[in-house]
């Protein structure tokens, strides 16, 4: 199973919101989507789901064309699955109506309703009305209805809203599992260190067009992440440490490529960092975070915010 | 997918409010019935007594003298004579014949006396005051010919003339024909109004996407709708039989009841026509639930999509402004009440308009609609706005 898109672009009237965007997914990926609020990641899921009209591009499936006829869209309705949003469940419905709901329509797991209720930990609160629910438990409802629907190809937008770090951690837990399943699962999401601890790829949405993918399974340049005010910052540029590809983050850090050092030079950058007492030191690529912050230019607005 | 379909209608609570509200109406509806001022047959039969003596008495006498004149004279006082027996025995509630007294005609021979007599004078135009007989007293022939069809009927089925309008079998024949009017429409646009636009509304995510098509969705919830506002309607058009059996007289099912057909009001006995009305409005009911749910999908304003529903119901009044070309029009056939009683073909001056052509007209008006809606679902329905074409590339 693959899923490639191919040269979308997407306009609402004369505002072009996406713009030739091409990728493409194997099986068994967990895949990042990242980008401020109202770039286009729930535009791009909604392109996929034929939701909304494209202006152009092209969808397949396992290299099959999806088009906009009705046929193919039924066709790629019963191979892929957009996530609830909370605020459009029934509210006088229970959770495992829902869940079997989504189980008879797309997979025929109805007989495996109580491990999914089990493995999300629903079982104290799934048999009352949703509208009983609390935020985060409307949240793994919907996550759980993904789960029952199986299909190979599930688009998550926003998926951790509203939960705590332990459903967060539980959460990011099934994802995983999905990935052993060989699912291809696309994941919006704010959370961008909890990206990094399962997604294979990371996409970057930015300026209408997708701006980077970031491979988290293959090897990553090292920096020196090191977290300095603006003293300590003039301190290091005098010593020529700050090399043409050093990256400022928002959060006051200085990230160093270590390619761009010699042994000796990295040695006397260690030496002179420790001498100048600096909050943290790192040696570790880039995280999802770090490039977030570095691709859509966070400023630097003080150095001296502590 | 019918289990969630089911469940999602049911446990709507204006859903279940309305079917309430709708069985409510309709068991009730007996009890309601026996309030309003209905005329009875005496009181009718009194009012033909007094024209007739009215047109005796403006007749000039000398207009009487001549041959045809005394032929005149006769039928006004045989009718006159068989008027009054009438009047008597529609009083006296006991049957078609005067009880205890042998000899008398009854009920069916005075008024097949009356047809013979108007059709007398509805030939006698050498009379002199035939002008004013014709103008003030006579029916017109259509109405005298179908009096006989109705004495001969009456006979035929072997049973007494129904005095009581309030009767239980009258009273579910006037319940069934409610339904055959505009109500049927105004109950199904506010059952079905908001069906689609409900979920397009407040649940969308959960309900767009799914690997089913919306053809099959959309004639789900008509079926379902349809069946829980039958369910509705029968459940209470039966407990209210059951009130007025405990109110009133029961009547009789096979009374002779009029429909038109074969260009005149002919007489079927009441459970015929019953079974053909509900059949009727058992097909009509399901292509208006469709009409108004398929409304619901393309448009998001629930009153728009409730005042266009209703507003099927006139769509046979455009033909009696314009020409219809055929009987065969689908239109012609939406108020059902007015085909039953001929008057669709009277206004369109089609006779060719009967009841049994608007099960063909129906199913015709099914398919238009399903191809319609064929070319409408491939389009994309948005949350808050209208629709979107959706590119087939």
């Amino acid at each position: 199973m693959s899923l490639e898109v191919k040269n979308i672009s997407v306009s609402y009237g004369d505002f072009e919101v996406l713009k030739d965007i091409s990728f493409r997914i194997e099986e068994g990926q967990l895949i990042g989507l990242v980008a401020p609020n109202g770039t286009g990641k729930t535009t791009l899921f909604n392109a996929i789901m034929r939701f909304i009209q494209l202006k152009s591009g092209e969808i397949f499936i396992e290299e099959e064309k999806y088009t906009a006829s009705d046929a193919d869209v039924l066709r790629l309705h019963q191979k892929v699955t957009f996530f609830p949003d909370q605020a459009d469940l029934y509210p006088n419905f229970t959770g495992r109506e829902h869940i079997e709901m989504y189980a008879q329509i797309w997979s025929g797991r109805e007989n495996e309703l109580a491990e999914i209720i089990s493995r999300l930990e629903m079982g104290s609160y799934v048999d009352r009305k949703v509208e009983e629910y609390s935020l985060g438990m409307k949240q793994r409802l919907c996550f759980a209805m993904m789960v029952a629907a199986d299909t190979p190809i599930m688009l998550m937008d926003e998926v951790m809203n509203g939960l705590d770090p332990e459903n967060v951690s539980l959460v990011s837990d099934v994802l995983i599992e999905l990935r052993q399943e060989n699912k291809i699962v696309m994941i919006a999401s704010h959370l961008l260190d909890n990206l990094d601890e399962y997604a294979d790829q990371v996409l970057f949405l930015k300026n209408k067009k997708l701006y980077q993918i970031n491979n988290l399974n293959e090897p990553r340049p090292l920096y020196y992440k090191v977290t300095a005010d603006k003293k300590e910052n003039q301190l290091l540029k005098i010593n020529n440490f700050i090399t043409e590809n050093t990256i400022y983050l928002s959060n006051e850090s200085l990230c160093i490529p270590i390619k761009d050092l010699t042994e000796k030079s990295e040695s006397e950058l260690f030496s002179q960092l420790r001498k100048m007492k600096v909050d943290r030191i790192e040696i570790a690529p880039l995280g999802t975070a770090e490039y977030y912050s570095y691709i859509y230019g966070l400023p630097i607005h003080s150095f001296d915010r502590r | 997918m019918i289990k969630w379909t089911l469940l999602k209608i049911s446990r709507d609570w204006k859903t279940r409010a309305l079917a309430f509200l709708f069985f409510i109406f309709f068991a009730s509806f007996s009890i309601f019935y026996r309030q309003q001022n209905v005329t009875f047959p005496a009181v009718e039969m009194s009012e033909e007594y007094q024209d007739e003596r009215q047109i005796y008495r403006l007749i000039p006498k000398n207009h009487f003298e001549t041959e045809l004149g005394q032929e005149v004279q006769k039928a006004l006082g045989s009718n006159s004579v068989s008027l009054g027996m009438n009047r008597y025995i529609l009083n006296r509630r006991q049957g078609n014949s005067v009880q205890g007294v042998d000899g008398l005609p009854d009920y069916i021979d005075n008024g097949q006396q009356i047809v013979q007599n108007n059709l007398f004078l509805y030939g006698a135009k050498e009379f002199e005051s035939y002008d004013l007989l014709a103008e003030i007293y006579l029916p017109d022939l259509e109405k005298i010919r179908e009096e006989e069809r109705f004495y001969n009927a009456l006979e035929k089925s072997d049973l007494d003339i129904e005095w009581n309008p309030y009767s239980a079998s009258q009273m579910i024949k006037v319940e069934f024909e409610l339904l055959a009017g505009i109500s049927l429409f105004f109950f199904l646009a506010l059952l079905s109004a908001d069906q689609f636009t409900n979920d397009q509304q407040k649940h969308w995510s959960v309900s767009q996407g799914l690997p089913i098509p919306w053809k099959k969705q959309w004639r789900l919830r008509t079926g379902i709708l349809w069946g829980i506002f039958w369910l509705s309607f029968l459940s209470g058009a039966m407990m209210s039989y059951f009130f007025s059996l405990l109110f009133e007289t029961s009547g009789s099912f096979q009374y002779p009841t009029a429909i038109y057909y074969n260009h005149q009001i002919n007489y079927l006995p009441l459970w015929q026509y019953l079974l053909i009305t509900i059949s009727l409005v058992l097909a009509l009911s399901y292509l208006v639930s469709a009409i108004i749910t398929a409304l619901s999908w393309v448009l998001k304003n629930i009153y728009l999509t409730l005042l266009l529903g209703v507003s099927i119901f006139f769509l046979p009044q455009l033909w009696t402004f314009i020409q219809p070309i055929s009987s065969w029009q689908p239109s012609l056939y939406f108020n059902l009440l007015e085909v039953l009683d001929g008057q669709m073909a009277l206004k369109t001056n089609m006779s060719g308009v009967v009841w049994w052509k608007a099960f063909p007209a129906f199913i015709l008006s099914g398919l238009i609609i399903e191809g319609i809606m064929s070319r409408v679902f491939s389009y994309i329905p948005s949350q808050t706005a209208g629709l979107q074409r959706r590119e087939r590339k």
